[in-house]
Formats: structure tokens, C-alpha cells, sequence
């Protein structure tokens, strides 16, 4: 046996290094190129994953970066003065007497319907219009008497006012060939703050055309003497850990 | 004359055939580990620099997270801002202009002869028109398809048709006031 195996190594003495060599660059392939090559292409991946990130967290700080603190203020100011974070029953009356008295109708009654809600607005079930539209409704009923010129004034006016109101349905009834007596249900409008923000990735994007174009709208319509009643809300900070 | 005998043999029969694969098996014992170290180092070269890529670029993304922290406000400003935008712009989209549809009235009856003039909630106009005369009832259908007919207003009926003891006819038509 010994002999044999003598025989063998004397024999095939001249290929066992390179016999070794290949074994030991097979073995260096499968056991260290190869994880290496996979722990190297993970890398690859993941950093054009973070690469992405970063490119998106780069435009969103460029963003905040041109946008005016103040300057967005004063935007959520008037927005606030157009549909408000809350019912704002005193704004609905001022609103409709200034209409009213700016038009010349003599207003004999003003209601509003459910002024206060038992339950919180969250818990309320919103309709399928207010889903829609993204905001609450609040349903003004309004009764006056006037020529038919201040009426048609009454409601030219009353849906360019910057606290917004829509006219959902009227009843003029004549008294003479001059004078009317009318009675219109209006809506208000109102919708919650959110009190979150999005994920620190999440995109900002900066105020479409159409966005301006409804910002330059809605300062073009008259205050009047309506004070903003709700205060400028605090800036929601806190991240909504379910946002991505 | 040698007296010994070798018993061994020297030589292998196939030698030329052995020497053939050692020298084949030693070229591919060389290419094999040249290449293993040349990937190895390319691929610890790489792995090298991506480590160095990637910990600059969590060292970047870091860096943008703070500073979109520290302008949170202007974030949260910024986000009301769009949704309130969206919604002011839905409601302005929901309003419709009113004040046109008295003008129309007048444009089909005069003033002395409307009783009452309704605008529900579908958008539907109906009014009702006291006329003296079986001619002023059809000046108000002849006025109506008129204005159809400049489509200012659309879907004209004629909803009631009543003859009154003072022989005056009241009529109610309803009518839709085009966008």
C-alpha cells in the first residue's frame, strides 16, 4: 500500500502544486469572491437607494429652502379667512349682514343650522358633498326684503365674498312689480387643521399655476369688515409615523 | 558490463503524455490564481470605495434631515397651505353664479306679471308668471324658446296652466340657467 502510494506521488509529483494552486483559486472563488462579489452588488444597490433618497431630500430642503415663512403665513391667513378650521358661526353672520347691508336688503332673519355639533368633528359622519369637497358644510337660512335690483345684488355678492359662501337653492316671492321678499339657503364652509405632517422624506412640492391662480382669486374678493376670528393655528410638527 | 540489476524503472511509459498535463495543469494553476487575485482586489478595491460612497452619502442624507427639521414649520406651513388651497379651490368650483338667473326672469316676463321665483338644489328655475292676457302667456313660451335658442337657459316646461276667475292665466314654467 505504501509502496503504491510512493509510487503514485513519485509519479505525479511534478502536478501537485499546480493541482494545489487550482484547488486553493477554486476554493478563493467560491468562498471569498463570490460572497464578496454579492456583499459588493448589495452595496451597489443600496447605494442608489440612498443616492435616491438623498437627490429627494436635497429638492425638498431646496424647497423649504425659497419658500418665506411669513409669506406663507399670510397665505394660510387668507385661505383661513375663506373657509376656517372651524364652524366660525360669528364670521357666517357677519358675513351675510355685510352682504346684505352692502346690497341694500333689509335682512328679517338669519339661522344657522346645527351652530354646535355634541359630537367632535371627527366623530361626526360627513356627507357625501362635504367628503367630496374635503371641508365641512354649515347651512345659513337667510330671509330679506328688497327691490329685485338689490337682490340680484344680494347674490352677486354673496358668492364673491373672500368667507365663502354658495347659494343652494332661493325663494323670491313678489310683493309688487318692484319689491320681493327672499328666502335663500346659503352654505358655509369650513375644514379641520391637520395636526401632522408627513414623513421627513415625503416630497413638498411648491404652489401649482392653479394654486396661485386660486390664492390671487380669493384675495380679490372683499373682506369686508370680517375679522379673521380664528388665530393662525401652529404649524403641525409632529411627523405622522403612518405617513410612508 | 553491468553486473546490477535496476528493478526499478526509470521511466514511466506515458511520460511525454504526463509532462503535457503538468505543464497544462501549471497554466491554469497560474491563470486561475492570477485571476482570483485580480478580482479579489478589483472587488476589495470596490467594495472599498462604495463603503466610502455610502458613508459619505448617509453622512449627506443626514445632514438634509437636519436641515428639513430645522425648517419644520415652513413645512408644515407649506402643507397646509396646499390642502387648503385644494379645498378653497373646490368650493369656489361649487359656487354658481346666481344673480344671472333674475336677469333671465325679467328677459322672459315683466316685473308686474312674476309671482314667485324658485331655484332649488339641482339647479332647476321655476317661475310663476301671472299674465293678463292669453297673448302675454304666449309671449312668455315664445321668450323662453328664445332664450333656448341663445341657449341661456335649457330644458324649458311648462309646468302648470291655470285659468283664474278674473280671466288672467297663471302659468309656472321651469327652466335650467345655462353655465
Amino acid at each position: 500500500m505504501m509502496i503504491a502510494l510512493r509510487r503514485l506521488f513519485r509519479t505525479y509529483k511534478g502536478m501537485i502544486p499546480a493541482v494545489l494552486l487550482l484547488i486553493f483559486s477554486v476554493g478563493g472563488f467560491v468562498y471569498g469572491v463570490v460572497p464578496a462579489g454579492r456583499i459588493v452588488w448589495r452595496l451597489v444597490s443600496e447605494r442608489e437607494g440612498v443616492k435616491r433618497e438623498v437627490a429627494g431630500l436635497r429638492k425638498k430642503s431646496q424647497t423649504l429652502g425659497g419658500l418665506d415663512e411669513e409669506t406663507l403665513r399670510s397665505q394660510l391667513t387668507l385661505l383661513i379667512s375663506a373657509v376656517p378650521s372651524d364652524k366660525s358661526i360669528p364670521t357666517v353672520f357677519t358675513t351675510v349682514e355685510e352682504v346684505a347691508r352692502e346690497s341694500g336688503i333689509g335682512l328679517t332673519a338669519v339661522s344657522v343650522a346645527n351652530p354646535g355639533a355634541l359630537a367632535t368633528e371627527s366623530a361626526k359622519k360627513q356627507s357625501t358633498q362635504e367628503r367630496k369637497l374635503g371641508s365641512g358644510i354649515v347651512p345659513v337660512s337667510v330671509s330679506g326684503e328688497g327691490t329685485i335690483d338689490q337682490i340680484r345684488d344680494f347674490f352677486k355678492r354673496a358668492v364673491s365674498v373672500r368667507r365663502l359662501l354658495r347659494i343652494r337653492f332661493f325663494d323670491v316671492t313678489f310683493l309688487s312689480s318692484d319689491r320681493a321678499v327672499v328666502h335663500a339657503g346659503l352654505d358655509t364652509f369650513f375644514s379641520p387643521m391637520s395636526t401632522t405632517i408627513g414623513d421627513v422624506q415625503a416630497l413638498v412640492e411648491p404652489l401649482t399655476n392653479a394654486e396661485e391662480m386660486t390664492l390671487t382669486k380669493v384675495s380679490g374678493f372683499p373682506a369686508g369688515n370680517i375679522e379673521t376670528s380664528a388665530e393662525l393655528p401652529l404649524s403641525p410638527s409632529t411627523r405622522d409615523p403612518f405617513s410612508l | 558490463m553491468t553486473n546490477t540489476i535496476n528493478l526499478l524503472q526509470t521511466k514511466t511509459g506515458n511520460t511525454a503524455q504526463l509532462l503535457a498535463w503538468e505543464q497544462k495543469l501549471k497554466s491554469a494553476s497560474t491563470v486561475a490564481v492570477v485571476a482570483l487575485f485580480s478580482i479579489g482586489l478589483v472587488t476589495a478595491g470596490s467594495y472599498a470605495v462604495l463603503r466610502w460612497e455610502r458613508k459619505t452619502l448617509e453622512e449627506t442624507k443626514a445632514r438634509l434631515m437636519q436641515d428639513i427639521s430645522r425648517q419644520r414649520t415652513k413645512e408644515g406651513l407649506q402643507l397646509l397651505v396646499k390642502q387648503r388651497t385644494g379645498t378653497v379651490a373646490n368650493v369656489l368650483a361649487l359656487q354658481r353664479p346666481i344673480a344671472p338667473i333674475l336677469d333671465t326672469v325679467a328677459a322672459v316676463s315683466a316685473p308686474q306679471e312674476v309671482q314667485t321665483v324658485t331655484y332649488d338644489e339641482k339647479g332647476q328655475v321655476r317661475l310663476t308668471v301671472k299674465a293678463a292676457t292669453i297673448e302675454a302667456a304666449a309671449k312668455v313660451v315664445a321668450d323662453m324658446l328664445r332664450l333656448v335658442q341663445e341657449k341661456r337657459i335649457v330644458n324649458p316646461q311648462l309646468v302648470g296652466l291655470s285659468l283664474g276667475k278674473d280671466r288672467s292665466i297663471q302659468m309656472t314654467v321651469a327652466f335650467v340657467q345655462s353655465k
